[in-house]
C-alpha cells in the first residue's frame, strides 16, 4: 500500500513538472504548435506512420513476448514503443520540413533537445556501467533513460541531415 | 507543374520567399513549394497570396 | 493461452498485411479525396496520441490493478487508439474511400462485432472473468467487439445525420 502509494506520489510530481516546464516553454515561445496548411496535411502522414509504427511494435513485443521469449520488462518496453513511434513520425515530418513549427526558432529546439539528450544519456551511461541496465538477461526500466536520450540525439541527427540534403532555389541571400 | 508566373509575381515586388511566407502566414519552405509545383494551396492560401502580390487568381494559378 | 496469443497477434498482422495490399490492387478507386486526406491526419494525430499515452500509463494502470495483466493491457491501449482514430475518421466523413459501398464496412464490422461479443459472453460464462488471478482474455474480446460495435453505431448515426443534411434542389 504505502509502494503504491509512494509510485502514485512520484509519478504526479513527475507529470506536474514536466508539465510546469512545457508551459514555461511555451510561454518563453521555445516550442509553438502553429503550422500552415502543408504543415498540417505533412503532420497528419507523419501521425499515420507514426501510430502504425507504435500499434505493431507493441503486437512485435507482444508476439515476442507470448512466444516465451522475455527480454524486456514492461518499463523498457513501453519506452521502446513510445520511441520508435516517435522517431517515425519525427523523421516523416522533418523530411516534410513539417517538424518545427512557424515560429520556433531552429536553434532554440535543437538546444533543448540537445541538452534533454545529455541529460538522459549521462544518466542511462551510469546505469549501463553500474550494470542494472540488464538484468538475468533481461532489459530493465532504468534503459529508458538510454532510448530517450538516443532517440533525441537521432532526431538531431535527422534535422540536422534534412538542413544539408535540402536542395531550395536560394532567393535574395536566404 | 512548376508556378513560374508566382515565382516572377514574387519577384517584381521584390520579395524573398521569406517576406512572402511571413505576408500570407506559412512557411517559407510552403512559397518554395508551390512555385516548385509539389504543392497545391487551397484556395484559401491562393487568394491571401493573390492579394499579397496585388494579382488575380487567373493571373497567378489559372493553367 | 500464449500460443492463442501468438496466433492472435499473427492473424491481425496478416489481415492488415492483405488489407493494404487489396486496397493497392483497387488503385485509384481505393483513394481518399484531399478534405479526407487531411481529415484523416487529424484522425490519425488523435489515436497516435490516445495510443502513446494510454502505453505510458499502461505501467501505473497494472500497479494499480495487477490482475489486468500486461497482455489485456496492451490490447486495450491498441482498442482505444483504434477507436478513438476511427470515430474522428467517421465525424469528419473521412473514413470511407471514395468508391467504398458503405454496406460493406457495415457488414463486416456488424459480423465482427456481434461475433466476437457472442464468443466472448460464452466463454466468460463457461471460465470466468480470472482465470489463475488474471483477467480473461475473453475480457479483452468483448471489450474490443463493444468498440467494434460502437464505432458502427457512429457510423450509422453520422449517415443519418449526413441524410438529413442534404439539401435537395
Amino acid at each position: 500500500m504505502e509502494y503504491r502509494f509512494g509510485f502514485l506520489l512520484g509519478l504526479a510530481a513527475g507529470v506536474t513538472a514536466g508539465l510546469v516546464l512545457l508551459m514555461v516553454l511555451f510561454k518563453k515561445k521555445v516550442l509553438d504548435m502553429h503550422f500552415d496548411e502543408r504543415q498540417e496535411r505533412a503532420r497528419g502522414k507523419a501521425y499515420q506512420y507514426g501510430f502504425l509504427t507504435l500499434a505493431a511494435v507493441m503486437l512485435a513485443l507482444g508476439s515476442v513476448d507470448a512466444a516465451g521469449f522475455h527480454w524486456c520488462d514492461l518499463m523498457a518496453g513501453m519506452t521502446l514503443c513510445i520511441c520508435a513511434g516517435t522517431l517515425v513520425f519525427a523523421a516523416a515530418a522533418i523530411w516534410k520540413d513539417a517538424y518545427l513549427g512557424l515560429y520556433e526558432t531552429p536553434w532554440k529546439v535543437a538546444a533543448l533537445f540537445a541538452v534533454l539528450s545529455v541529460c538522459n544519456l549521462s544518466i542511462g551511461m551510469s546505469s549501463l556501467m553500474s550494470g542494472r541496465v540488464v538484468e538475468d538477461g533481461v532489459l530493465t526500466f532504468r534503459a529508458a533513460n538510454l532510448l530517450l536520450g538516443a532517440l533525441l540525439l537521432v532526431i538531431l541527427g535527422l534535422y540536422a541531415l534534412r538542413c544539408l540534403t535540402r536542395r531550395e532555389t536560394e532567393e535574395d541571400g536566404e | 507543374m512548376k508556378n513560374l508566373r508566382l515565382k516572377s509575381a514574387r519577384a517584381a515586388m521584390d520579395m524573398s520567399q521569406q517576406q512572402l511566407a511571413d505576408a500570407v502566414g506559412v512557411s517559407r519552405q510552403t512559397i518554395n513549394a508551390i512555385e516548385k509545383g509539389d504543392y497545391n494551396p487551397t484556395i484559401r492560401l491562393c487568394v491571401a497570396i493573390c492579394r499579397t502580390l496585388g494579382k488575380t487568381l487567373d493571373e497567378l494559378f489559372w493553367e | 493461452m500464449n500460443g492463442l496469443l501468438l496466433i492472435a497477434v499473427l492473424l491481425i498482422a496478416w489481415l492488415g498485411l492483405a488489407c493494404y495490399f487489396w486496397q493497392r490492387e483497387r488503385g485509384p478507386k481505393a483513394a481518399y479525396d484531399e478534405r479526407q486526406e487531411q481529415a484523416r491526419g487529424l484522425a490519425y494525430k488523435y489515436g497516435f496520441l490516445t495510443l502513446a499515452v494510454c502505453v505510458c500509463l499502461l505501467d501505473t494502470v497494472l500497479t494499480l490493478f495487477p490482475w489486468i495483466g500486461t497482455e489485456a493491457g496492451g490490447f486495450f491501449c491498441l482498442d482505444l487508439g483504434v477507436t478513438v482514430f476511427a470515430v474522428t475518421a467517421i465525424w469528419k466523413d473521412a473514413y470511407l474511400r471514395l468508391y467504398e459501398k458503405p454496406w460493406e464496412v457495415v457488414t463486416m464490422w456488424g459480423l465482427c462485432g456481434l461475433g466476437g461479443l457472442l464468443y466472448g459472453v460464452f466463454s466468460l460464462r463457461k471460465e470466468g472473468l480470472l482465470v489463475d488471478g488474471m483477467l480473461n482474455l475473453s475480457a479483452v474480446l468483448i471489450v474490443i467487439s463493444g468498440s467494434v460495435l460502437l464505432t458502427l453505431a457512429v457510423f450509422l448515426y453520422r449517415r443519418r445525420a449526413a441524410g438529413r443534411e442534404d439539401e435537395e434542389p
